[in-house]
């Protein structure tokens, strides 16, 4: 039923058949509210055999996107995975039981019919490898080597990970690949964190501006920072997933991997657990 | 003429009570009992609202109906948005380490399918049983509300098209006058101490309401103007009376910011004006009266808690030069950005660290969540009811992910209302939908609308953006004028 209900709302025609309707204009007035309804004709000057749009935004044509821009930021999502294998990443019970879910899902999405609805869909791909992406970079993060650059403020330091630098590569070098499929759902993950990039940065001059955020002071500076840093990795992460979803053939062969690298980075971590963490790290 | 079928009527009828019921949050049904003394504040009860409940049984009706009519290859299914919100609050709640390590817990030694789930929903695993009823509420108001209000009021199940929009749009504007007949009432009888509420939980929730609702009643009028008369008077003294007994400067400011939207939409600046000077004075008026609210409304106009601090035995006082603390309202919001920080999971044995930035701590589960963040910021006051940031809350709840679907669903219904408005430029309802969401944006800042139930009425209005885009006005005029 549940696999019935996701194609029909993912079929892009799924008002063909709802606007058909015959020409007959009649009109009730028997109860109050029949006042009030009436029978009509399909809406004029809509063609009848169109919808309501699906995707928000308007898209350029998908051959447009170049492959070499598509496959850089496959390469860096492929690393992030790999990344996520790392012994540094140590899921805990969460990670180990959202891992296999989501590589069902995946599965459904990749290897069933629903297939059909939802690779010639960029908008449907790129929030599946976001979906599954932002739980993998959640662990591919972990790893952070002293090696390093590091950024300071207030006289602390702060390093981005390994990922982290990944995905940024990944999404300036994939850039005429995102800037030519930013759609619905990449304008409003890229607007949902630019929302709280505008609230943390209010919240942090205004209320550092009543608690002096010098010692000793209830405003640590760090909360800002650690969440600032994690708004640009995830904007770049998201968009790496929009230029690897850009490109039809890539986006294909990337869905029907998408089950294997997830159940692979959960195997590697169930079957091979990393040293647990001692209580003084 | 033809007959109408007793069905028919029944749709249209559930279709009307359920209009009028979402104006109201009254809810007598709840589950759990409350246990505010022992185990703190997130195990009271859910609350379930009475339009709730009338929207479940619309929808038992609605598939009965349809199934009988073998109709389910001619209605309009939710858009994809919908269904990926549900599907990342899904993963929030699989990934979030409290919820699952609090189910592992309570779920030990248990394999019975229904005790399982009886165990998830019990009042002791507060973390599950928070994120099934979110996922459940969240259910009802992006897939089935839209389901049913768009397929009752663009009805073609059996063949021929009827159409209930008329009859929705005025039952709506007869909810709305009689939701501000209530709160007027309890003004002027003073029931309410903390400001009136109409029939919603709270002065707050009831303020959202109308810095959702508002603009898209003023476009209407915006759109008619004086003709006809009578809908133009209702709808004047609906907005005088939301303008007095609004005491949140929030939400007016919201209802502002919608009627510049309409105005602009529909090129209609002059009238705009002219109602933005009655909502003007009304306020002004309202405001300056010295009764039991003018505290409440001047305690929204500073940004310092007036909350006194009960001093423990051997505690200083604080020196009388201190600044006073701010309102927890604004402290809240850099406490919540501390869920981007690694903090040890409760209950862990490995030490496991969340930093769940891409998928939240889990549905429902921010206020179990956010009392850790708070970290040294002040955290004694109380939090107003319904005062948090839509944002932060869904951000914290269901991380980026979440955040970015919830915003997903509501541009594809305002990237639908601009396209009726192409479509139909002499419609005002995509307009009246935009100014709404425009209002909708900015209260979100500071009465989170999802959070109690005012759902209902978003998904209302997200139904009323595809019947924008379906049919037009003009339409709708035409076939009254043939059939007369």
């Amino acid at each position: 039923m549940v696999k019935i209900l996701l194609l029909k709302s993912l079929a892009t025609d799924n008002a063909v058949s709802f606007l058909k309707c015959p020409e007959r204009i009649e009109s009730h007035s028997i109860l109050k509210f029949e006042a009030m309804t009436e029978t009509l004709e399909a809406p004029r000057g809509a063609p009848p055999s169109e919808g309501p749009p699906i995707a928000t935004g308007t898209l350029e044509p998908e051959s447009a996107v170049p492959l070499w821009a598509a496959g850089i930021a496959a390469v860096a999502l492929l690393a992030v995975f790999a990344l996520a294998m790392m012994p540094d990443a140590k899921p805990g019970a969460a990670d180990q039981l959202t891992l296999p879910v989501l590589g069902l899902f995946a599965a459904l999405f990749a290897w069933t019919p629903l297939q059909r609805q939802v690779a010639p869909q960029r908008d449907a791909a790129t929030f599946a490898f976001c979906a599954a992406l932002f739980v993998v970079y959640g662990l591919a993060r972990r790893t952070v080597p002293e090696s390093l650059p590091a950024l300071h403020f207030n006289d602390e330091e702060y390093r981005f990970s390994c990922a982290a630098w990944c995905v940024f590569l990944g999404a300036v070098l994939s850039a005429p690949a995102w800037l030519k499929s930013i759609g619905g759902w990449m304008r409003a993950l890229l607007g949902g964190l630019f929302i709280l990039f505008v609230i943390a940065l209010f919240s942090f001059k205004f209320i550092g501006g009543h608690y002096p955020t010098t010692s000793p002071s209830p405003i640590d500076p760090a909360v800002f920072v650690l969440f600032m840093m994690q708004t640009l990795e995830f904007a770049a992460l998201g968009l790496c997933c929009a230029s690897a979803a850009a490109h039809p053939r890539l986006r294909r062969l990337m869905l029907m991997a998408l089950p294997i690298l997830l159940w692979m980075v959960w195997a590697r971590h169930h079957f091979a657990p990393a040293p647990i963490e001692s209580e003084n790290d | 003429m033809q007959k109408q079928s007793g069905a028919r009527k029944i749709d249209s009828i559930l279709l009307a009570i359920l209009i009028v019921l979402m104006c109201s949050q009254i809810s007598n049904f709840t589950l759990g009992s409350d246990k505010f003394e022992r185990l703190g504040f997130a195990t009271k009860p859910l609350f379930i609202a009475y339009c709730d409940v009338f929207l479940l049984l619309t929808f038992a009706w609605f598939c009965v109906r349809t199934t009988m009519l073998k109709a389910w290859n001619k209605i309009w299914w939710p858009p994809l948005p919908c269904w990926a919100l549900i599907m990342a609050m899904v993963i929030a709640a699989l990934h979030s380490p409290s919820v699952v390590n609090a189910s592992i817990e309570h779920l030990h030694g248990i394999h019975n399918p229904v005790k399982i789930l009886k165990t998830l929903m019990s009042q002791d695993a507060k973390e599950s049983k928070e994120a099934i009823a979110e996922i459940i509420q969240f259910s009802m108001y992006f897939l089935i509300a839209p389901l049913v209000f768009v397929n009752l009021m663009h009805d073609r199940r059996e063949g021929e098209l009827i159409s209930r929009r008329r009859l929705a749009l005025h039952a709506f504007s007869g909810a709305l006058l009689l939701t501000t007949l209530i709160a007027f009432l309890e003004l002027l009888t003073s029931r309410e101490a903390h400001g009136p509420n109409a029939l919603f939980d709270s002065a707050n929730a009831y303020a959202a309401f109308l810095a959702l609702t508002m603009p898209f009643a003023l476009a209407h009028i915006l759109s008619i103007w004086n003709k006809p008369l009578p809908p133009f008077i209702a709808t004047l003294v609906t907005i005088a009376l939301a303008a007095i007994t609004l005491i949140s400067p929030w939400a007016t400011l919201a209802i502002v910011i919608g009627i510049l939207v309409a105005g602009a939409l529909l090129k209609q600046a002059s009238r705009a004006m002219i109602i933005l000077g009655v909502l003007f004075a009304v306020t002004l008026g309202a405001w300056a009266l010295s009764g039991s609210l003018h505290e409440s409304r001047t305690n929204f106009l500073t940004v310092y808690s007036t909350y006194k601090h009960e001093l423990k035995p051997g505690e200083e006082a604080k020196p009388v030069n201190a600044s006073p603390d701010l309102k927890k309202q604004f402290i809240e919001w850099y406490a919540a950005l501390g869920w981007s920080q690694p903090r040890r999971v409760a209950g862990s044995e490995t030490g496991e660290r969340s930093k769940n930035f891409g998928t939240g701590v889990g549905p429902g589960n921010y206020q179990l969540n956010i009392g850790p963040y708070y970290s040294s910021l002040p955290n004694e006051e109380k939090m107003p009811p319904d005062s948090n940031n839509l944002y932060l809350v869904q951000a914290v709840a269901l991380g980026a992910l979440g955040l970015g679907a919830l915003l997903w669903v509501v541009l594809h219904f305002a990237n639908l209302a601009v396209q009726a408005r192409k479509k139909f430029p002499h419609d005002w309802l995509g307009a009246g939908i935009l100014a709404s969401l425009a209002a909708a944006a900015f209260v979100n800042l500071f009465h989170a609308l999802l959070v109690r139930g005012t759902g209902l009425t978003l998904a209302f209005l997200f139904s009323l953006a595809v019947i924008a885009w379906l049919q037009g006005e003009g339409d709708s005029q035409h076939a009254d004028d043939q059939s007369v």
